[in-house]
């Protein structure tokens, strides 16, 4: 793509450049997190607990004075990881079984089109508690939960695409090519499906990270006392009423930006790559 | 001399609908299901070096036909031959790997929808030549990088494309260039038969000038065979050695293009050669309108005509019996009343 075009497309978007630098701030914070964190996310300190936010303590300290600004940016790396894990995990899984029901239509499509159905009908939290029962709770766990309830969209979109790009010219001409089924699907359709698919992915990461969060808030998968937002939050809870908001809202503030970011960077995304559905 | 490709009463039949499920089933109902007759009883010869043109209206099976030679589709009865080998009774699926894939090969209509956007020029007329290119018997490898390279530049040069022009992808290409690129793919394995469907109908008309004289040029400095799709009767008539007329899954009338153009003998055929558009308005010549609908293509009564709801000589016989070519002559005509015209108009 020309740089012009890129640079307008930004222009025409003015969130999109937003998100994408919200986007590194969550990247960097992953990656340097417990290097650039002032404090010892793990270090309690019950002389300081429950102080409100001040130049020592950027964003206060929870119940056992640990500091908050130092766990939410620790956190991030819990919650990016499990997200993406389990995005990762949906997209595979989703990708082969979309293209396989799309491509190959008929009994297969059907197949597994109600197969999909069935796990749509599932809530995350029935599911999730449903697993950690059944083997244990661990992160991995929760990975699974939520890259299934995720699986059903990554199935939707590859299905509808691929089965329009099947009947196109070009997989005619690939098969007069001498080219069989499985490699007219993956070398010569796919490719064309993967501009919806990273849209897809960019856009699922935000709910995916809620859903980490939300599991943990209910005590699946992550422990205390690591430092994840959904726990911190859960902490935070009992002390609003008693007026220490910022133990629960600076986590919280830090899932609302992970998501809004993830979700406008899927809008801006879909803008750059996908022109047809631009507004 | 035998011939390149061989059909020998070919039919394509397409059920219609739900297949009855298993309680229908278990429960007798034993209505038979609807078949839309795409092909029907096509038989015709094509000659090594012959070019013959395939003449009809959208929807008379044409393009179906084409999917039957290219074995893209299986037949529902009948045979194909091609070099004296019996191709139609190879699966659709399995074809790809057979040793006459590479020999059969087809030009497509809209040459935006039949590259990939993805591919660059280089790949899309390399993609034939990785799969199906082979070294010289005895050892038959696949091809090095280097010869495929070398093959896709030949190709490129004899359909005159710029070599500058192959790194390109689709979108960067003009509408001829993108079908010099299809032509490029359709000789990169240098095939017996080429399949031309209706090459030049998605392209303005100087630029289908360039691109039949290159056709022309083409056949003949490299011995093709050609099978040319098009409801365009001019081009068919500068392009072609003979021609086939469909009309509702038949072939209605077949014979070199000179003795069908001069004197059609299917009433379809002379109304398909009166609507083609004259220089001179006022030659004389009084256009055939053809009135009501065609028949439906599903289920049709075996013992009538396909032409019968449309033509202006039909007759008592024409819905009793099914007029066939008679497979002798050179001019073949499907009518049981071919010389008739002045008496019947």
């Amino acid at each position: 793509m020309e740089r012009r075009e890129l640079v307008y497309l930004l222009k025409q978007n003015p969130l999109t450049p937003l998100a994408i630098i919200m986007f590194a701030v969550l990247v960097f914070a992953a990656l340097f997190g417990s290097v650039i964190s002032p404090h010892d996310p793990f270090a309690s300190n019950t002389a300081d607990a429950l102080q409100a936010p001040s130049l020592t303590y950027w964003f206060g300290t929870d119940q056992l004075g640990r500091d908050i600004f130092s766990r939410v940016l620790v956190g991030a790396q819990t919650d990016l990881g499990i997200a993406l894990a389990a995005v990762l995990l949906a997209a595979a899984v989703g990708t082969f079984l979309g293209a396989t029901a799309g491509f190959y239509g008929g009994r297969t499509d059907a197949t597994i089109g109600r197969f999909t159905d069935i796990v749509m009908a599932f809530p995350l939290f029935v599911l999730a508690m449903a697993i950690v029962a059944a083997l244990g709770n661990s992160v991995i766990n929760v990975v699974y939960a939520s890259a299934i309830i995720n699986m059903p969209f990554y199935v939707r979109v590859v299905r509808s695409e691929v089965a329009v790009l099947r009947g196109a010219g070009f997989v005619e001409a690939a098969r007069l090519s001498g080219n069989r089924n499985p490699r007219i699907l993956w070398l010569h359709i796919m490719p064309s499906v993967m501009p919806p698919l990273v849209v897809q992915m960019s856009l699922n990461m935000g709910w995916s990270m809620l859903n980490a969060a939300s599991l943990s808030f209910i005590g699946l998968g992550i422990r205390p006392p690591s430092p994840e937002w959904g726990i911190m939050v859960a902490d935070g809870a009992q002390y609003i009423i008693s007026g220490q908001w910022w133990v629960a809202f600076f986590p919280g503030l830090a899932l609302t930006l992970a998501v809004l970011c993830f979700n406008l960077l899927g809008d801006g995304l879909r803008d750059i790559i996908d022109p047809r559905q631009r507004k | 001399m035998t011939p390149l490709l061989s059909l020998d009463a070919v039919h394509k039949r397409f059920p219609l609908g739900e297949k009855p499920g298993l309680l229908a089933r278990a429960f007798g109902a034993n209505k038979p299901q609807s078949m839309l007759h795409a092909v029907e009883n096509v038989s015709f010869d094509l000659h090594p070096g012959e070019s013959i043109g395939l003449v009809g209206e959208s929807g008379c099976g044409k393009s179906t036909l084409v999917r039957l030679v290219t074995r893209l589709l299986d037949t529902s009865e009948g045979r194909i031959l091609f070099n004296e080998r019996h191709i139609g009774d190879v699966p659709a699926h399995d074809f790809a790997r057979h040793a006459e894939r590479a020999r059969i090969q087809q030009v497509f209509q809209d040459p935006t929808d039949s590259l990939n956007p993805r591919f660059t020029a280089f790949d899309c007329i390399a993609d034939p030549l990785r799969r199906l290119g082979a070294t010289p018997l005895p050892e038959a490898k696949p091809m090095s990088a280097a010869a495929v390279k070398a093959r896709v530049e030949e190709a490129a040069d004899q359909v005159s494309l710029p070599r500058a022009l192959l790194a390109r992808y689709p979108h960067q290409l003009s509408g001829g260039q993108k079908l010099r690129v299809g032509i490029a793919r359709g000789i990169a394995l240098k095939p017996q038969l080429l399949i031309l469907d209706e090459p030049t109908s998605a392209l303005d008309v100087s630029v289908q000038a360039v691109i039949l004289h290159l056709l022309a040029e083409l056949r003949r400095e490299l011995g093709l065979s050609y099978l040319f799709v098009s409801h365009d009767l001019n081009v068919v008539r500068l392009l072609c050695d003979r021609v086939m007329v469909m009309y509702l899954g038949k072939i209605v009338e077949s014979g070199p293009v000179e003795a069908v153009f001069a004197a059609p003998k299917h009433p379809y055929t002379q109304a398909l050669m009166a609507a083609v558009s004259k220089f001179d308005p006022d030659s004389g010549e009084t256009r055939i309108r053809l009135t009501d609908d065609p028949q439906s293509p599903i289920d049709p009564d075996p013992h009538c005509c396909r032409f019968y709801s449309r033509c202006y000589k039909k007759q008592r016989a024409c819905e009793q019996a099914m007029p066939e070519r008679d497979g002798k002559s050179v001019h073949q005509v499907a009518c049981f009343f071919p010389n008739r015209l002045d008496e019947a108009s």
